[in-house]
């Protein structure tokens, strides 16, 4: 019977090939939503050879990462803004971790992510203010590239 | 009743393991599972089409990790110019040249940008085919997340038109680095022709590559058109047509596209790990950091044929959009994608497809997170404000996804 049950498969196997059907949302649907596109392309485009220009997209500047500690702004009220950062980062670098013996504790486990959630948030008000500071083209590039450096330096 | 029981035996063999066809399969769909499993581990010879310039000679060379179908650390080069036209290096010819011609690829002398890209991992390809156009659509953030994150929609043509029913313009590109396909036929017709020179009944895709290598970075298409028929008989691309829109072949199928692109539809996803207590404290902290923005935990399908595809969960942990990566992108314009854009890489099965990000750059998890720019920088950020115990915490989840 087993023989009987490879031949039957392998002659319904040979007989058809299925295919996923088609993605087909309606004209409507893909007008309205075309517009919601932040950067839409000019025309649509396939394949891995000669795509057309995207005329919206250029390359970041190249940037060469600054030590966090000596970051140093042209705008004074930026570089306090650059320590509170700083501060709110270690901040939430200093959460204690959860003991292991309540690592399976959902109770301590929702404490710490708590702890963790509100210390970012203070993180991200921080960062708003500091960029809020950044009031030149130059700035903006220094603040990148340190925050880069900061990031590389927590591992 | 017999015959019944040992068919839903077989349904159930290996699913668990990574390279399976995906669970539910009917007996016939698994026969074709395995005839596309053996075409995709084919290697092809010149007299079955490969070339003029070709980077390998079967799928399965730059798909193997962990199983059939998998990532590799095989990188492929893309260039671009001043113009932005881009294009894929062909690392290998079946002739370096004939009657004064030059058949070697390479990078023209006025790229401005050149690039490596690892090939992607296919396991679950058919479920993310499946999703509709539309739950894509409604990933993008409008406005912007407060971390900075919103994503774009890739807007490509699909070349399958016809093929699969598919329209051929204004489709949401899922599939490649830079979410330049839009469908699985159409992914394997531009894999054939692109990395191994066979060309296809795929409009865009049945035509032979000409070498590169003039000042301005074009193709020479004429004069590789002015050699080929010098050519036929002595060893290149003798077949040039085989592919392109004949009848079915012996084996039932119209061409070996159609069963590459059954083996991706039918390849399962990448299986997760149990969590431990600490994956689950890291899968808690993946979405407290955000990282969800981007890394969207699920979405579903809808109706397939292959109805072990239908309206089921996609754990893929992408949104399949285009995000503005700032230094991370690969500096490459394809299809919809600017320079700086990339796809957001599904996660599942990120412990099979060591080194990370496009072009391998990160040999670690925590070096690709802090590799994130542009749209991901706060949420990298935030990653690596967290402490260690955590940030390993979020890494055993990743691992076991």
């Amino acid at each position: 019977l087993d023989s009987k049950v490879a031949i039957l498969i392998v002659v319904l196997g040979v007989a058809g090939c299925s295919k996923a059907p088609p993605a087909t949302p309606s004209s409507h649907q893909l007008a309205k939503e075309e517009e919601q596109q932040p950067n839409p392309p000019s025309t649509p485009a396939a394949g891995w050879l000669n795509s057309p220009a995207n005329p919206e997209s250029s390359l970041p500047p190249q940037s060469v990462a600054t030590p966090a500690s000596e970051i140093a702004f042209e705008n004074p009220a930026a570089n306090q803004a650059w320590n509170q950062y700083v501060d709110s980062f270690e901040a939430v670098r200093s959460v204690p971790p959860p003991p292991p013996s309540q690592i399976s504790d959902p109770s301590a486990i929702a404490a710490h992510i708590d702890e963790i959630n509100r210390r970012l948030e203070v993180l991200q008000q921080s960062r708003a203010a500091l960029q809020n500071n950044l009031t030149s083209a130059e700035d903006k590039k220094r603040f990148r590239s340190a925050e880069q450096s900061l990031s590389e330096s927590s591992q | 009743m017999r015959l019944f029981s040992v068919l839903l035996l077989m349904a159930g063999t290996a699913y668990g393991q990574i390279g399976a066809p995906v669970a539910g399969l009917t007996a016939v769909q698994q026969a074709q599972f395995q005839v596309a499993l053996a075409e995709f581990q084919q290697v092809e010879a010149i007299s079955e089409g490969i070339g003029p310039i070709f980077n390998n000679q079967s799928c399965v060379a730059c798909h193997n990790n962990a199983a059939v179908g998998g990532a590799s650390t095989v990188t492929e080069t893309r260039y671009m110019n001043a113009f932005q036209a881009s294009d894929l290096l062909h690392q290998s010819s079946i002739v370096p040249s004939f009657n004064g011609f030059n058949i070697q690829d390479q990078v023209p002398p006025d790229a401005t940008v050149v690039a490596h890209r690892k090939a992607t991992a296919l396991f679950g390809m058919g479920l993310i085919e499946a999703i509709t156009d539309a739950d894509i659509k409604a990933n993008v953030h409008t406005p912007k997340t407060v971390d900075g994150v919103t994503g774009t929609v890739a807007i490509v043509n699909d070349p399958t038109a016809g093929q699969n029913g598919t329209p051929n313009i204004n489709t949401v590109g899922r599939f490649g680095w830079k979410c330049q396909e839009a469908s699985l036929l159409g992914f394997a017709a531009d894999a054939y022709l692109n990395e191994m020179g066979v060309t296809t009944r795929i409009p865009g895709f049945d035509k032979d590559i000409a070498p590169s290598g003039s000042v301005t970075g074009q193709r020479n298409q004429s004069a590789l058109l002015a050699v080929e028929p010098a050519l036929t008989g002595f060893a290149f691309d003798q077949l040039q047509d085989k592919e392109n829109g004949g009848p079915p072949q012996s084996d039932g199928h119209t061409a070996n596209i159609d069963e590459f692109a059954d083996f991706m539809r039918m390849l399962a996803p990448p299986p997760p790990l149990p969590l431990t207590a600490q994956a689950q404290l890291g899968q808690q902290l993946f979405s407290t950091v955000n990282c969800v923005a981007c890394h969207k935990a699920s979405m579903t399908t809808t109706a397939s044929n292959i109805q072990a595809l239908g309206f089921k969960n996609v754990p893929l942990y992408s949104d399949l959009l285009l995000h503005d990566m700032a230094s991370l992108g690969d500096g490459i314009v394809q299809a919809a994608a600017g320079p700086t854009f990339m796809r957001t890489a599904p996660l599942w099965g990120l412990r099979f497809r060591t080194p990370f990000l496009h072009d391998g750059r990160a040999a670690t998890i925590p070096a690709a997170i802090l590799a994130h720019d542009g749209e991901g920088a706060v949420i990298r950020t935030k990653f690596a404000a967290l402490p260690a115990t955590d940030q390993a915490a979020l890494i055993a989840f990743l691992e076991s996804i």
